[in-house]
């Protein structure tokens, strides 16, 4: 089930802007995605933004972060391209829900985390100081909870897609007043109309995108696993 | 369902030591993941390094590890006077689960020197990827913990439907020299760039137990709604 679920994501370029997405649904998916991700020690210490169909000047706003992001990247390369390959970053324009995740400080730990405050062990995200080396471990459940709604979005016949290239300086976010702490990933919502596995497939070039293989991602370490798989 | 079959999950304290998943089935169900886990630009810049029932030595460097970055960490805390006794017979029961399990997965960060024909035209025509770079790789450190994160959510589900417990840990020492001497059949050293997460597979006999003090913020303080 899980796997039949998750090999219906596409990175979607063009989600149907005509489909109405009742909030109701999405609030329930948010819910039950709340209620079953992990965090250490409970913190959870990321906030989502959730931005709705009728946002579209805060949309537009980050469409524009994503294209400077990518100029800024390709600067690194002495041929730079600049940001011609943007069509990547349309589905933020197009989608019906834009959900930004930043980090979060907690400014009111629960009687477990203040009993441990109290014991001696040191806590992390209950300090700007903490919270700014703890970012990996931050991004880490981030992806654990877009994920877990990606997979309930799908089951529920709407699809997702995850942006990664933004600006993370806060400087770049003053329009977005909300956003007050770094920035860490964009995920929209919708249903997709067109993906950009179609689109390549259409120029014939979906066959350059593929994953690195298996092997070259998972080693059994000092084990010849082949010794019981027939 | 999807949120039936995630909500099984609980952080393991023990592992039964009679119950060992085949490697078919955990080889398996990793392939599944790596099928369906989504990768920016199709790099998935990390590895998955098993260790299986009989790695206990590697085992025993990772359980180690862990408590020793607990420690670390709490001299940080002005009123640290919790330290771990290295010498008693007991284990830190948070970590125990390492020992315990019959698979300890340990994702690294992945530097990709061979990367996928569209990369390496774009790289052409003019795009920059961090990933690709040895010098500009710590720079994606909280995007490979992210897409990890996501690798770590389907596999997760994959236990689950198949009767498999799990735990993660994430405290564990950073630098690479604490790694040194966890080493493959090759004898290089495993952990080449950084640890990003540790996850164990096994079926559970005991697990953490629930505290009604320790709860989660609750939704409200952690999704915004801006219609």
């Amino acid at each position: 089930m899980i796997f039949n679920i998750l090999q219906k994501l596409r990175h979607i370029r063009q989600y149907d802007e005509t489909y109405i997405i009742d909030k109701t649904l999405i609030n329930d998916l948010l819910y039950k995605t709340w209620k079953v991700t992990p965090s250490k020690n409970n913190f959870m210490p990321y906030k989502i933004h959730v931005i709705g169909p009728d946002n579209n000047e805060f949309k537009k706003q980050i469409y524009k972060n994503c294209v400077s992001q990518e100029d800024y990247m390709n600067s690194f390369n002495e041929k730079n391209i600049g940001n011609k390959l943007n069509d990547n970053y349309k589905n933020i324009l197009n989608c019906s829900y834009l959900l930004v995740f930043t980090s979060r400080i907690e400014t009111d730990p629960n009687p477990m985390q203040k009993m441990h405050v109290n014991q001696g062990i040191y806590l992390e995200p209950l300090s700007e100081k903490g919270i700014s080396s703890y970012l990996d471990t931050i991004s880490l459940e981030v992806g654990l909870f877009a994920n877990t709604l990606a997979m309930l979005c799908l089951e529920n016949n709407l699809d997702i897609s995850y942006t990664l290239c933004f600006r993370r300086d806060l400087s770049f976010w003053k329009k977005l007043p909300f956003i007050k702490n770094r920035p860490i990933l964009l995920m929209t919502v919708g249903k997709g109309k067109i993906s950009r596995r179609q689109e390549m497939e259409k120029i014939g070039q979906s066959v350059l995108d593929y994953k690195p293989s298996y092997d070259k991602i998972i080693e059994f370490v000092n084990e010849d696993v082949t010794k019981d798989i027939k | 369902m999807i949120d039936t079959i995630l909500g099984k999950r609980r952080h393991v304290r023990d592992y039964d030591a009679n119950h060992i998943p085949s490697k078919y089935l955990v080889d398996s169900l990793l392939k599944l993941a790596w099928h369906v886990t989504p990768s920016k630009n199709n790099i998935m810049p990390y590895q998955v390094n098993v260790f299986g029932p009989e790695n206990k030595k590697e085992k025993k460097i990772i359980y180690k590890n862990c408590v020793s970055q607990e420690d670390y960490i709490n001299s940080f805390n002005n009123n640290n006077y919790f330290e771990n006794d290295y010498d008693a017979p007991g284990l830190n029961p948070e970590y125990a689960n390492i020992l315990k399990a019959p698979y300890v997965l340990l994702f690294t960060t992945r530097l990709e020197k061979n990367p996928n024909k569209n990369v390496l035209r774009n790289v052409v025509k003019g795009r920059h990827y961090d990933a690709l770079n040895i010098d500009t790789i710590p720079k994606i450190n909280d995007l490979v913990s992210l897409e990890v994160g996501m690798f770590v959510t389907a596999l997760c589900g994959l236990c689950m439907e198949n009767d498999l417990d799990i735990s993660y840990t994430m405290a564990f020492r950073q630098e690479r020299h604490f790694w040194n001497e966890l080493v493959n059949k090759k004898n290089y050293e495993i952990v080449e760039h950084r640890p990003v997460l540790t996850m164990t597979i096994g079926k559970a006999t005991l697990y953490r137990t629930l505290d009604y003090d320790d709860y989660k913020p609750n939704p409200e303080r952690i999704i915004k709604y801006y219609d």
